[in-house]
């Protein structure tokens, strides 16, 4: 039987440390925090099936606009809702940008030639920000834990239990034990991110919005859409 | 029904089912165990149940390393080194206070109550509006005339808040919602880092 995982406590407040040190001027600090949190601006981004191009300008943007609302925010579930939000945004106007530029340059009247029924466009972004806080919750979890369940999770499909047994060089028969254990670890870090407070206390922040219900975020993006409209708030 | 404690579901056993690996006998009397009042079951079920969908449904790869730069690059450091920045700063000298020295009706009339500030840092030159907003709060707007102004970053200190603003291309900036009091403001530029001499309200 092999021994049990090493524990590791999931800190809420790894971001608060990360942000002050970025405001201190430290470029390694913002490399990790940028690494936390990248994977939601992609997966968000990406969902708008922009041009490699217009991927990387919505990256800056957003990055950009981070830097500076840094001093804002320090929570990481108010900096997943916020990243989500704004890149939801900036790729919708992105988006939008491209729809129009292709309609004008097939036909002279321009935006009549968009049709109504253009599929729609964009991600539930509510999806995106509880699987970005999976995978802080996942990040705070020891090597051995963060293996297993990435490998019995995240890849597709996922390993036979034998083939795990080989690659992590444990006992088949305690896999079962251990990644109930690394779940447990999981729901602990996910249940602390819940708790964090949001955005510093009393205020809000200077520039775009925190939250929204889906439905209300599609409504917004429908309206946008059909009005052919670029959106104006971007930070 | 009766419900035992020892029937009540653990973690590994509620994993094993939503991934289908008990057995028949052992899966009925789970679904046995769900179907009766067991909140604490219920819940443990239906949180697992979410967290292994929310993983298994993200498949977002991984981010590619040019994206990776793209994000890295917007950071400007505003202290190469923390322990001897104070050192380093030099203070910008003021060579324009609208206040000290009234602008011409004209221009009076552009700003309106705007109070408009300039300095001189080595090799670059800082123009600010400083424009009261409602409640308490100043819009900061200027530019930042010199070499390569993107690479420039301007730190505004206010009642113990700190704002971050980077100029464009043609050195223009902006912070809205800045507390209204003592400014203190630090202009990172390739050169050096200028401390601005304290704006007063």
């Amino acid at each position: 039987m092999s021994p049990p995982p090493t524990p590791t406590t999931f800190d809420p407040a790894e971001d608060a440390r990360l942000v002050e040190r970025c405001l201190a001027g430290d470029a390694r600090a913002w490399d990790a925090l940028v690494r936390r949190h990248e994977r939601l601006v992609y997966g968000i981004a990406r969902s708008y099936s922009l041009p490699e191009e217009d991927l990387g300008d919505v990256f800056q943007d957003v990055f950009t606009a981070l830097v500076r609302g840094l001093p804002r925010l320090r929570d990481a579930r108010a900096l997943v809702r916020w990243l989500a939000s704004t890149t939801d945004r900036v790729a919708l106007a992105t988006a939008l940008r491209r729809r129009r530029e292709r309609a004008m340059s097939t036909d002279p009247e321009g935006l009549e030639a968009l049709p109504a029924d253009e599929p729609w466009i964009g991600t539930d972004l509510e999806v995106h920000e509880e699987q970005a806080l999976v995978r802080l919750a996942l990040g705070g979890l020891s090597e051995r834990c963060r293996v297993l369940l990435e490998a019995l999770y995240y890849e597709d499909p996922p390993p036979s239990y034998a083939e795990l047994s080989r690659r992590l060089g444990v006992p088949i028969g305690s896999l079962g034990p251990t990644r109930a254990r690394c779940f447990e670890r999981l729901r602990q870090g996910l249940a602390a991110l819940a708790g964090g407070g949001g955005i510093r206390s009393g205020e809000q922040p200077t520039f775009g919005t925190t939250g929204g219900t889906s439905r209300a975020r599609r409504a917004r993006k429908e309206q946008a859409a059909s009005a052919s409209e670029e959106t104006e708030d971007t930070p | 029904m009766k419900h035992t404690p020892s029937r009540h579901l653990d973690p590994r056993t509620s994993l094993d089912y939503l991934e289908g690996l008990l057995p028949g006998q052992r899966r009925r009397e789970v679904e046995e165990h769900l179907g009766g009042p067991c909140p604490g079951c219920h819940d443990l079920m239906r949180d697992l149940g979410l967290t292994v969908e929310r993983m298994r449904r993200d498949r977002t790869p991984e981010v590619p390393a040019w994206l990776h730069e793209r994000a890295l690059a917007v950071f400007r450091p505003t202290v190469s080194e923390p322990a001897v920045a104070g050192l380093m700063e030099t203070i910008a000298r003021l060579i324009f206070d609208s206040w000290a020295a009234p602008l011409p009706a004209a221009a009076r009339r552009a700003v309106g109550e705007a109070r408009r500030l300039g300095f001189e840092l080595d090799g670059y030159t800082i123009e600010i509006e400083i424009e009261p907003e409602s409640a308490g709060l100043l819009t900061l707007r200027g530019r930042l005339a010199g070499p390569d102004p993107m690479l420039c970053a301007i730190e505004v200190t206010a009642e113990a808040e700190r704002f971050i603003v980077l100029p464009d291309a043609h050195g223009a900036f902006l912070l809205e919602r800045v507390p209204a009091g003592v400014l203190n403001v630090v202009v990172s530029t390739p050169a050096g880092h200028f401390r601005l001499p304290t704006v007063a309200p």
